[in-house]
């Protein structure tokens, strides 16, 4: 029998809230009953521009994703096989890994002014130490016997990297992509909510100013309902990959 | 009731009365019947997949049977009881990673709620006998399978059972080690007077270490036969496994262990 | 050769990244406009924090990260520890968790602010509110996975109910619950950060916004590297307490 007791205290809390608030006279600036936000998810959905915040928070989330872990996965990969450069950027990656990237959002909005190009870099920041210590953590799981295959053919640096080593880190290299995706889409909301003019975070904050509550929790809605998808979406590649390697 | 050779006392403490086991539609244990005597050492043995480890597991209290009964000193069991320890295969997982020895076996004392003035006492005598005195302050994971094991046998003991459940406890061991602890077995089962269970699937082991032979068969699993082992006390490594009874026997039961063909 | 101690080597490798920073500003390879010297920095921190207001926004950030740390922190591990133990309630309540787990806990701000207005009672719910979900998935997931054998260690010792918790469930989720306070940590100071920018309460993100609108870097920068060892130093203390309980590993 599958376990329906989680849906049934889903359905009792959104009927709880529903029943709290529906009194007709009962005007809120801050809270809005779940029928009121389904309404407000149905026209930001059918008018088209919930997709259009949507598409505008997620292609930066996906640069900054892709540029920070692109460099993470180069800078990970490099410090492990060259034992020099990893016990050098050890430190400074400790000192500047714990600062929090939405504090970088005023510098960068003076260096690059709001837009897209700030909150991609802001995400590329936040995205960019967990990316290197994922790699790294990767690399330390590759069979010693495989560096020792690889020394013994003589490969080449770049041969031991791209036969031997890569290919051993993509399962890693997904879990570290879920794990950084997750990072990259809430930096990107945040910089929006904070101050970036666009997406997602911009229309939530312009509708709690507005004293328009269900159009604001229809937006957190379909935030979280896109970190949701995306972790599914990566969970699922996660496990194609996990049964195509015990297969084989 | 088969009378015990070497005149140890001749009560039964646990009794299986028709006793079946069920899990789903899966029939376990068909009608078993026997009776353990008190202060001996008893080995289920039997293929796999016979129910030896539900024999062991209705004893502990840890599940019911469907029907029948499980008697234990007198009493239908229903739960574990502390009187009744249970010595686990995976002594890593059994052992709580966090405590060192010394705690792990107090985790016993605490549990019966011994005061704490007697507890060092009576911790520093049971890691004397399993021989891990000088290993007082380590954590599981710095001991070897050996030696966890020990720990775990000492716990078992501090809380003074009367009966010592064994799930195959050497079986993850290497063949050395292996021997040395059926010995240290013996000598502790003598020294604590406990009646000892022990399920394994290896036919020497239970006739080095035991008493009699409760043999079960399987699909579904079934009492077999019942086997005194008439072996001379004590028992000794090189000796004993070459005593005639001792091949005479190995021969015999070879079968039960290894399926239905003879 | 003789092996040179880890953290004699890190600092080595900051100071260099120090000494680069400064030949960089001091050779003016980047416009003193985006990026200000090393010293102007040190200066900068050194004045604020002995005659300016640095010292209490310093405090006042770090008081809100460790309010709302410890708050969530207890409240994550009772709450965890209940859903974790009471079956019925890990199998009602514990996938209904798992449905704010993607929520980006900045999201609930203006959600915060409409209940609460631009108040420090706002700041420390969104941060007591955001940052619970790590401690709490974490505890919840900590007493739930307890190797099933220890279970029936517990059973054959007759341990009570509470004893079982004490003794056996709630160190088997230690590792977990440190590990999910560590995020919670690090959640907190960003919340912290990102609450003081929107609502311009005194703090360190309020510097940083405000420096900004300034042009003063050095003071931008300030905030920046006080903000960076305040995360550093929360870690590495969490990291310490995490090596010294979990010493048996």
């Amino acid at each position: 029998m599958p376990n329906l007791a989680p849906f049934v205290v889903v359905a009792a809390l959104l009927l709880g809230w529903q029943f709290a608030l529906s009194d007709p006279t009962f005007v809120s600036d801050t809270l809005a009953p779940p029928s009121a936000v389904l309404f407000a998810l149905w026209k930001i959905a059918t008018n088209g521009e919930v997709f259009r915040e949507i598409a505008e928070t997620v292609i930066s989330a996906v640069l900054g994703l892709a540029l920070g872990a692109g460099l993470g996965v180069v800078v990970g990969i490099v410090s492990s096989m060259a034992k020099p450069i990893g016990v050098a950027i050890r430190g400074p990656v400790e000192i500047l890994r714990p600062l929090p990237a939405i504090a970088l959002v005023p510098l960068m909005t003076i260096t690059f002014g709001l837009g897209l190009k700030m909150e991609v870099y802001v995400v590329a920041f936040a995205v960019f130490w967990p990316a290197i210590i994922l790699t790294q953590q990767a690399v330390r799981q590759i069979e010693v016997q495989l560096i020792e295959v690889s020394a013994a053919l003589e490969l080449s640096a770049f041969d031991r990297t791209w036969k031997i080593i890569l290919p051993s880190i993509v399962p890693y290299l997904i879990v570290m992509l879920r794990f950084t995706a997750a990072i990259a889409l809430l930096i990107a909301v945040t910089v929006e909510l904070v101050s970036n003019p666009r997406g997602l975070g911009r229309e939530m904050m312009l509708a709690g100013e507005a004293f328009d509550p269900a159009r604001m929790l229809a937006y957190l809605v379909v935030i979280t309902a896109i970190g949701w998808c995306l972790n599914w979406a990566l969970l699922s590649t996660e496990s194609l990959f996990l049964r195509r390697r015990t297969r084989s | 009731m088969t009378a015990i050779a070497d005149g140890r006392p001749k009560d039964a403490i646990i009794e299986f009365d028709h006793v079946n086991f069920s899990y789903g539609a899966n029939l376990i244990l068909s009608d078993v019947s026997f009776s353990v005597v008190e202060q001996t050492i008893n080995c289920v043995i039997g293929p796999s997949g016979c129910g030896k480890t539900t024999v062991l597991r209705l004893i502990g209290g840890f599940i019911q049977a469907r029907s029948g009964k499980v008697i234990v000193a007198n009493r239908e069991r229903t739960k574990p009881t502390r009187d009744v320890a249970v010595v686990f295969q995976d002594y890593s997982r059994a052992l709580l990673p966090w405590r060192d020895v010394y705690a792990n076996v107090s985790l016993a004392l605490e549990a019966g709620k011994v005061p704490r003035a007697e507890r060092k006492d009576r911790i520093e005598e049971m890691l004397s006998l399993v021989g891990l005195k000088d290993h007082i302050r380590k954590f599981p994971n710095q001991l070897s399978g050996g030696m966890q094991q020990r720990l775990q046998i000492a716990r078992c003991l501090a809380q003074s059972p009367k009966i010592l459940l064994m799930d195959e406890p050497f079986g993850a061991l290497d063949a050395m080690t292996r021997q040395i602890l059926q010995d240290e077995l013996l000598r502790i089962q003598e020294a604590q007077k406990v009646t000892v269970l022990f399920v394994t699937h290896d036919l020497e082991e239970a006739l080095y270490v035991g008493n009699r032979i409760v043999a079960l068969a399987a699909n579904p699993g079934r009492l077999s036969r019942i086997v005194d082992i008439p072996l001379p006390w004590p028992r000794n490594q090189l000796t004993t496994r070459e005593h005639p009874d001792f091949l005479r026997m190995r021969r015999d039961l070879f079968d039960l262990t290894h399926g239905h063909q003879v | 050769m003789k092996r040179v101690p880890g953290w004699i080597v890190d600092v080595i490798s900051v100071g260099f990244l120090l000494l680069i920073w400064h030949v960089i500003t001091y050779l003016n390879l980047v416009p003193r406009t985006f990026v200000p010297s090393p010293i102007a920095v040190y200066g900068k921190i050194v004045t604020g924090l002995i005659e300016g207001m640095l010292l209490e926004q310093t405090t006042n950030t770090v008081l809100s990260m460790l309010f709302g740390w410890l708050t969530c922190s207890l409240l994550g591990i009772v709450v965890g520890c209940i859903i974790g133990i009471w079956p019925f309630a890990r199998r009602a309540i514990a996938p209904v968790l798992e449905i704010f787990r993607p929520m980006p806990p900045a999201a609930v701000i203006p959600v915060a602010i409409a209940i609460f207005g631009l108040t420090r009672e706002m700041s420390l719910a969104v941060i007591v509110f955001g940052a619970v979900w790590p401690a709490l998935l974490a505890t919840v997931h900590g007493f739930s996975s307890i190797e099933p054998r220890l279970q029936e260690v517990g059973r054959a010792l007759e341990i009570s109910p509470f004893s079982f918790i004490w003794k056996i469930a709630l160190p088997n989720a230690t590792p977990d619950i440190i590990a999910g306070m560590r995020l919670s940590m690090v959640i907190s100071l960003v919340l912290a950060v990102i609450t003081d920018m929107i609502t311009g309460q005194i703090g360190l993100g309020s510097l940083v916004v405000l420096a900004s609108r300034t042009f003063d870097m050095a003071g931008l920068f300030a905030g920046l590297v006080l903000l960076s060892l305040i995360g550093f130093i929360s870690n590495g203390l969490l990291q310490l307490a995490e090596r010294r309980l979990l010493l048996y590993r």
